[in-house]
């Protein structure tokens, strides 16, 4: 009986440890993040994002980042590194970087971060259903270009000629989708613009001395992730020749630019994290909708604007979420 | 002893099991009854937090929607100043804006239903536009003073928005609309845990979701109106509004059951519904069970060990009380119960002990009782052969005599008339003496004094004796005796098996009247079996054991009185002593044949003196008169010492001595003997002495003692009445000739030869 007795309590030992031990083998997930410069790789928010879910960089998490070190084919080519290396999920955090990776495999799944229409740019079938192995989040990329353009002109009210700043590393199908939404706002304001393409790197200079001689009254960087990298060379350059501008890059202001008019970009690159961990987790990228932020912050430099002559009005001053002083 | 270990084993089974059965099951009963109690009471718990957790969740949502129902009423206080009237509104749906996030569109209408604002987080604001927007339904559906909430509908297919319509108590004012991203009530819900895995959501009248801590979920416009728990909670909440229904179990999409609770936001139309997995839900419970079930189990263990304990206790005494009355009952009455219990079982146990140990008594005295009626039975049978032993020789001593008497008589005898007296005479003392061997064989046969003495020797040796024995009686009966030659020889004693065949044959001649007797051997596998054939009377079937008892006498018209009844029942015990048995076939009135069966031996290499002759010097002397034979004149002359206590025997033995040419000296003692020895001027030619003498001396000493007087052997012979095995033994020992009482003349001649003879070669 004692026998029989140690058998069962033994089985049942067996039974309770075993659970215990299938814990111990997670799977550790390897991720690969791409970006246009090495900088993007240090990205923390996106970390952040997943340690609040669990995840430890070493233990059950490794990032494999490959970036294009700021050229356009530098990054088509660290795509495809980074797709030969069948990492379980690709995260873009930028559309620049999602394009690329989109060019670079239909098959791993990639989790994107979409300044523009991810539809248009062929990511996904429709918002709800992706329909592919992409999937994320966007921002209303395209029709914000109206509602920053008037809220340049809510806050320089004399502009006439608005130079949309272009950047030569962006893919011509987004480029084209900018073009046509910042044409249809401009032609809602009664605005005339005209595209100045930027190259990469520290040198806006011509670019500038280019719309001055156009002249141009403002100044609007459409939203890239490029131009964030140059947001203080813009701010500074724009200050220099008294052009308003508004960007898209929330710290611009706080650069000595006039205006900012964006989303919280590190937050939605935290909210990435909840779509790798999904996929990770077994969920397919075609049936996870994208989503959309709804908070967009406004914020103003009104140091820079009494330098330019401009008062703040009312409605901006309402708007505002910030007033730089 | 293994059907008894089976039963033992059975007994303690059934112990066991009845003990188990009673203490397991009031154990699992209690364990179960607390099981259930303690699942109603959790499930209870878990339903009321849950409910309160739905609750708090519908009661922060509607608070929600109220506060932006306040906030769009700011929007519509009457304006201060008439100047600036659709700037000032301007500024008011601004703040809106600012002050609810969850607001990215928002709209006033005048009191005729155009546009007249319309602010945006994402579009181109709009002033004065003057879009007639009267029959939107939020424009109808605002009430004055009231709010009007819309419908769920999701911008781009993914955001859900909900329209707000809030109209001042003065008609006069407009209406603000605002467009609320319903998103943000995630914020409120997402909050709602349930343990680590339950949550909160919303749904709208339709059972679309509304909000979901998966916001993918509401993204993707599910509809969760296929699950039991929302249309249960849509069936009754909303219309009724009366309070959130009993929580019940569900399952989420995934078909997984859940724990759900639900609480209407009856203003708004939706439902809250918590939810938790089942599985997760219950885990503490399941865990709470699955320690009781451990704990039952432990429980049911120790119970088992007790009842085994238990089991133990009881059968072990039962099973002592039941080994020890075996073994009582196989005899061992000194065995006794060893049971300590205390109780009925030692009770019983001492029961057993007492009955042991009366039955103990009781044999005991049965065995004494036994042991006692042996002992007399034997003392009876010693005092009767010690009588017969005793009579024998009283009657022997007078006989010996008479039959001296008789023999003198008859050689004095000068006339025909007297000397056929003197013949009849001797011939009824041959019977009387014939009568008393006979009886005395029988009485030293079952009192065991002969010991067959084996040895090898011719059958022919016996078959020659038997024709010299029988032949002139056979031819005298005018009868035909048939020896058949063998060169057979056996293993067996042959004084012994020399009297069955004298008996067997002595037996056939009596009942045979015409015909004749055929002695024969046959060979029979290592045996040699002595068949005795006879065309006597026969012997009926029923007779056949009967013939062998001693004194039976077959009713024999022709031959009637001749026998003694002894011979057969002699031959018998004799046959028995060789380890073998005398066969008998009859046929009444054509004859009979009895055999003997010994085992055969092998003749010896060298031819010598036969065994069988060496062996006749031992023949009991008094059952064989043939055995002296031969006559002689040595003794002419001779001087005899004969020294006998009986009177008669002595003036008997001198007178009969007397007439064959000795000269006789009689003494009465060994005293006397030695006295005329001494006193007398020549040596006697030998010695006849009486075995047994006055003042416990024996023959043997006296010759002993009148050789040394003498200084010289002097051949002696004993004379003995003695027939007890113990004086025999002692004579023969001595290595005198022994001569039993009554004396037949012509031995006590023949050895008196043979005596002489030793003296003077």
């Amino acid at each position: 009986m004692p026998t029989a007795l140690l058998l069962a309590l033994s089985i049942l030992m067996a039974g309770l440890a075993a659970p215990a031990a299938l814990a111990q083998d997670a799977k550790v997930a390897r991720v690969g993040l791409l970006g246009l410069t090495e900088g993007e790789c240090g990205n923390q928010a996106f970390r952040e994002g997943m340690q609040d879910l669990g995840y430890r960089e070493g233990r059950n998490l490794v990032i494999e980042c490959r970036h294009g070190g700021g050229s356009y084919e530098g990054l088509q080519s660290a795509a495809r590194e980074l797709a030969g290396a069948k990492p379980d999920v690709i995260v873009a955090l930028t559309h620049i970087t999602a394009d690329a990776a989109h060019a670079a495999t239909a098959s791993i799944p990639i989790v994107f971060i979409a300044s523009s229409d991810p539809v248009a740019g062929g990511f996904a079938a429709s918002f709800p259903h992706p329909g592919g192995n992409m999937t994320g989040l966007t921002y209303y990329a395209g029709e914000l270009n109206a509602k920053r353009l008037e809220l340049l002109k809510a806050v320089a009210p004399g502009i006439r000629r608005v130079a949309v700043l272009a950047s030569t590393v962006m893919s011509q199908s987004v480029n084209a989708v900018y073009v046509r939404d910042v044409t249809a706002a401009a032609e809602t304001l009664g605005l005339e613009i005209r595209i100045f393409t930027a190259p990469l790197g520290d040198d806006l200079e011509p670019t500038f001395d280019e719309m001055a001689h156009w002249p141009a009254d403002a100044i609007y960087p459409l939203p890239t992730i490029v131009f964030a990298y140059q947001a203080q060379q813009i701010a500074d350059l724009a200050k220099w020749r008294g052009l308003p501008t508004m960007h898209w890059y929330k710290p611009f202001p706080a650069m000595g630019g006039l205006l900012a008019y964006g989303v919280d970009y590190p937050a939605l690159q935290r909210r990435a994290a909840v779509y790798v961990d999904k996929i990770l987790k077994g969920a397919n990228p075609a049936d996870l909708p994208i989503e959309q932020p709804t908070q967009y912050e406004l914020i103003v430099n009104r140091a820079t604007a009494d330098e330019l002559g401009l008062a703040i009005p009312p409605s901006i001053a309402l708007r505002a979420d910030r007033i730089i002083e | 002893m293994r059907a008894g270990a089976w039963v033992r084993g059975r007994l303690f089974r059934k112990y066991f099991l009845y003990f188990l059965l009673l203490v397991g099951s009031a154990l699992l009963v209690s364990e179960a009854t607390g099981l259930y109690f303690a699942n109603r009471e959790t499930r209870a718990a878990l339903f009321t937090l849950q409910r309160e957790k739905a609750l708090g969740a519908a009661l922060r949502i509607e608070q929600f929607t109220k506060d932006i129902e306040r906030q769009i009423g700011w929007t519509l206080l009457p304006q201060v100043g008439r100047g600036d009237a659709i700037g000032q509104r301007y500024g008011e749906l601004l703040k809106l804006l600012r002050q609810v996030p969850a607001i990215t569109d928002a709209s006033w209408l005048d009191a005729g239903g155009r546009e007249q604002l319309h602010v945006s987080r994402l579009a181109i604001d709009r002033i004065g536009s003057a879009i007639d927007r009267s029959e939107d339904p939020a424009f109808r559906g605002a009430k004055p003073g009231g709010t009007w909430f819309g419908p769920v509908y999701f911008l781009k297919e993914t955001e859900p928005y909900m329209t707000m319509a809030v109209a001042p108590e003065r008609r006069g004012e407009g209406v603000t609309l605002a467009e609320v991203n319903l998103k943000l009530i995630w914020d409120l819900v997402s909050r709602i845990r349930i343990g680590t895995s339950g949550y909160a959501y919303v749904v709208e009248r339709g059972g679309r979701l509304l909000s979901h801590p998966d916001i993918g979920l509401v993204l993707k416009q599910t509809d969760l109106s296929g699950l039991p728990q929302v249309q249960a909670a849509l069936a009754e909440a909303p219309e009724t509004g009366a309070g959130s229904p009993d929580p019940g179990t569900g399952r989420d999409p995934q078909g997984n059951p859940v724990l759900a609770a639900s609480a209407p936001i009856p203003e708004l139309g939706w439902v809250v519904l918590v939810e938790q997995p089942l599985a997760e839900a219950y885990g503490p419970l399941y865990a709470a069970m699955g320690r009781t079930a451990m704990l039952a189990f432990g429980a049911v263990m120790l119970a088992a060990l007790a009842s085994l304990a238990l089991a133990r206790h009881v059968s072990l005494p039962i099973r002592a009380l039941q080994e020890g009355a075996a073994r009582i009952g196989a005899g061992a009455l000194d065995h006794r119960l060893e049971v300590r219990t205390g109780d009925e079982l030692q009770a019983l146990a001492d029961e057993f002990n007492r009955m042991a140990a009366r039955l103990a008594d009781s044999y005991a005295g049965l065995e004494l009782k036994v042991a006692e009626r042996t002992r007399e039975l034997e003392r009876a049978n010693q005092a009767r052969s010690r009588l017969l032993r005793a009579a024998s020789h009283d009657l022997r001593q007078p006989l010996h005599a008479l039959g001296l008497f008789v023999a003198q008589f008859g050689e004095r005898a000068r006339d025909a008339e007297t000397r056929h007296i003197a013949t009849q005479a001797g011939a009824a003392v041959t019977a009387l003496r014939e009568l008393l061997d006979a009886i005395l064989d029988i009485s030293r046969l079952d009192a065991g004094a002969v010991t067959p003495k084996e040895a090898e020797f011719a059958i022919a040796t016996l078959l020659d004796r038997l024709s010299t024995a029988f032949g002139p009686n056979a031819v005298e009966k005018g009868l035909r005796l048939r020896i058949v030659p063998s060169r057979l020889y056996v293993r067996s004693d042959p004084v012994l098996l020399g009297r069955i065949l004298l008996n067997l044959a002595a037996n056939a001649l009596h009942y045979t009247h015409r015909g004749g007797i055929l002695v024969g051997c046959r060979r029979r596998a290592g045996r040699v079996r002595i068949e005795v054939w006879d065309t006597g009377i026969g012997i009926a079937p029923e007779q056949r054991q009967a013939i062998f008892r001693e004194f039976y006498q077959a009713a024999d018209a022709q031959g009637a009185g001749q026998g003694l009844g002894l011979g057969l029942a002699i031959a018998a015990r004799l046959a028995a002593l060789l380890g073998s048995r005398i066969e008998v076939a009859s046929r009444l009135g054509r004859g009979s044949v009895f055999a003997v069966e010994v085992p055969r031996g092998e003749p010896p290499a060298a031819p010598g003196r036969s065994s069988a002759v060496a062996a006749t010097g031992r023949l009991p002397e008094h059952s064989l008169e043939d055995a002296a034979s031969g006559r002689g004149r040595a003794s002419y002359g001779a001087l005899v010492l004969v020294v006998d206590d009986d009177a008669l025997v002595r003036e008997a033995m001198q007178s009969l001595l007397a007439q064959w040419g000795c000269t006789v000296v009689a003494a009465a003692t060994g005293e006397e003997a030695v006295a005329l020895l001494e006193g007398g001027d020549r040596l006697p030619d030998a010695l006849l002495c009486d075995y047994r003498l006055p003042g416990g001396e024996t023959g043997i000493e006296v010759i002993r003692r009148l050789q040394a007087v003498a200084g010289r052997a002097i051949p002696a012979a004993l004379v003995s009445a003695d027939t007890a095995p113990e004086s025999l033994l002692a004579a023969r020992a001595s290595g005198y000739p022994l001569l039993s009482k009554p004396l037949a003349p012509a031995k006590l001649r023949a050895l008196l030869e043979h005596l002489v003879a030793t003296t003077h070669p």
